[in-house]
């Protein structure tokens, strides 16, 4: 062996301590027991953040499935065209809608428009929007571009633009009706035309 | 659900047993290790309390990172590095701290070592200063080269370089040892 590196190991040749395993020891159960509360508490979270979001992911296709059936079960159900629908809705004169369109086809127009398959708690839904809304009656004629209209807002790609020249800016609050006057007509007595019919006689 | 919670008992009796020979192995590689990393941290510190607090601190780490680590090669040559970081580091602090305390302030004497005569105590202050002239990377092959009679595939295998570099730089290490331990004697 060189000197040189006999010297060196000499240099290095320092030991542990008897207690530094001992230390080492302490020290590693000392960190190991927060790491465990904290694992512990590390799942819980991790289950609470799955749970929500499970129940926003319910409550999302909950909302989600509803708007869907809304809207696809709106203009009729898949047995009924809505070219049928239309042609016996002229037929009828007038289609009969309830607040939003989205509502109607919860309350089956007289023209024999079959919906879709409800829920029960569409059908609550439905029943809360009858109650409230007001009663709107549509042409039948117009009711198909009143559809395509409201879907083009709902989805965004239409919006309302109003011109001021042309819309007043003042709500209407009273309307007022001038009465009409009716003149009484003047008719002559039976006396005034009997004299006159016997003078037409001399 | 007697069931379920039986194989969840089960279950859990399999996690606490992979648990004890986590720590069982654990166990085994601090006993065969500490010596190594007291002594690579003694080589940057001189100082036995301070290379002691080191290599605590590198088995502490080594302990949460174990899952990886399970492999005695890979184990070792983790904490070699992880230790000379750490005492590098220490190092470089305690030199900005007594850089920053006044002239009074008692610095630090080197450990003694085995040799207890005032020659020998000469020489291994001689020795040290030799060392400290060394760059970074000769420095810790050298030192593990003296350490435990690790060999030149070993430093290799610690160091994760190819045994070829360890040879060129021990090599290296060597002769400016000399020339420096000449230039003093």
């Amino acid at each position: 062996m060189d000197p040189l590196d006999r010297e060196l190991a000499s240099l290095l040749s320092v030991e542990p301590s008897p207690e530094f395993r001992a230390r080492v020891r302490v020290r590693i159960v000392g960190e190991s027991a927060p790491r465990a509360r904290l694992a512990r508490w590390r799942t819980v979270a991790a289950g609470v953040a799955v749970l929500s979001m499970v129940a926003a992911l319910v409550l999302g296709r909950g909302q989600l499935t509803g708007g869907t059936r809304r809207d696809v079960a709106r203009p009729i159900s898949s047995s009924v065209t809505s070219d049928s629908v239309a042609s016996r809705s002229v037929a009828s004169g007038f289609s009969r809608t309830t607040g939003s369109p989205c509502s109607r086809t919860s309350d089956p127009p007289p023209h024999a428009v079959v919906a879709a398959p409800i829920t029960s708690g569409q059908e609550a839904v439905r029943r809360r929007r009858q109650r409230t809304a007001t009663e709107v009656l549509v042409a039948a004629s117009e009711v198909r571009g009143l559809r395509q209209l409201n879907a083009l807002v709902r989805e965004g790609r239409t919006r309302f633009v109003f011109d001021e020249e042309t819309v007043p800016q003042e709500p209407v609050t009273a309307i007022v009706v001038t009465p009409i006057v009716i003149e009484p007509i003047a008719v002559a007595s039976v006396s005034e035309q009997a004299g006159d019919s016997e003078g037409d006689g001399q | 659900m007697h069931e379920f919670v039986d194989r969840l008992a089960g279950s859990r009796d399999v996690i606490s047993g992979v648990d004890q020979a986590l720590e069982q192995e654990f166990e085994a590689r601090l006993v065969e290790s500490s010596t190594l990393a007291v002594r690579v941290a003694y080589s940057v510190l001189r100082c036995r309390e301070d290379a002691e607090d080191v290599a605590q601190e590198a088995f502490a780490r080594a302990y949460r990172a174990f899952a990886q680590l399970r492999d005695r090669q890979r184990f070792r040559a983790w904490l070699v590095r992880t230790t000379w970081r750490l005492a590098i580091n220490r190092w470089r602090a305690d030199r900005r701290r007594s850089a920053r305390e006044t002239a009074h302030a008692k610095t630090r004497r080197p450990e003694p070592t085995t040799e207890e005569t005032v020659d020998g105590r000469r020489r291994a202050a001689e020795l040290w200063r030799a060392i400290d002239t060394l760059p970074e990377k000769l420095r810790i092959v050298i030192v593990l080269a003296s350490i435990e009679g690790h060999d030149i595939a070993e430093v290799a295998a610690l160091l994760g370089l190819p045994a070829g570099t360890v040879k060129s730089r021990l090599f290296l290490a060597r002769q400016r040892l000399k020339e420096q331990l000449q230039w003093t004697r």
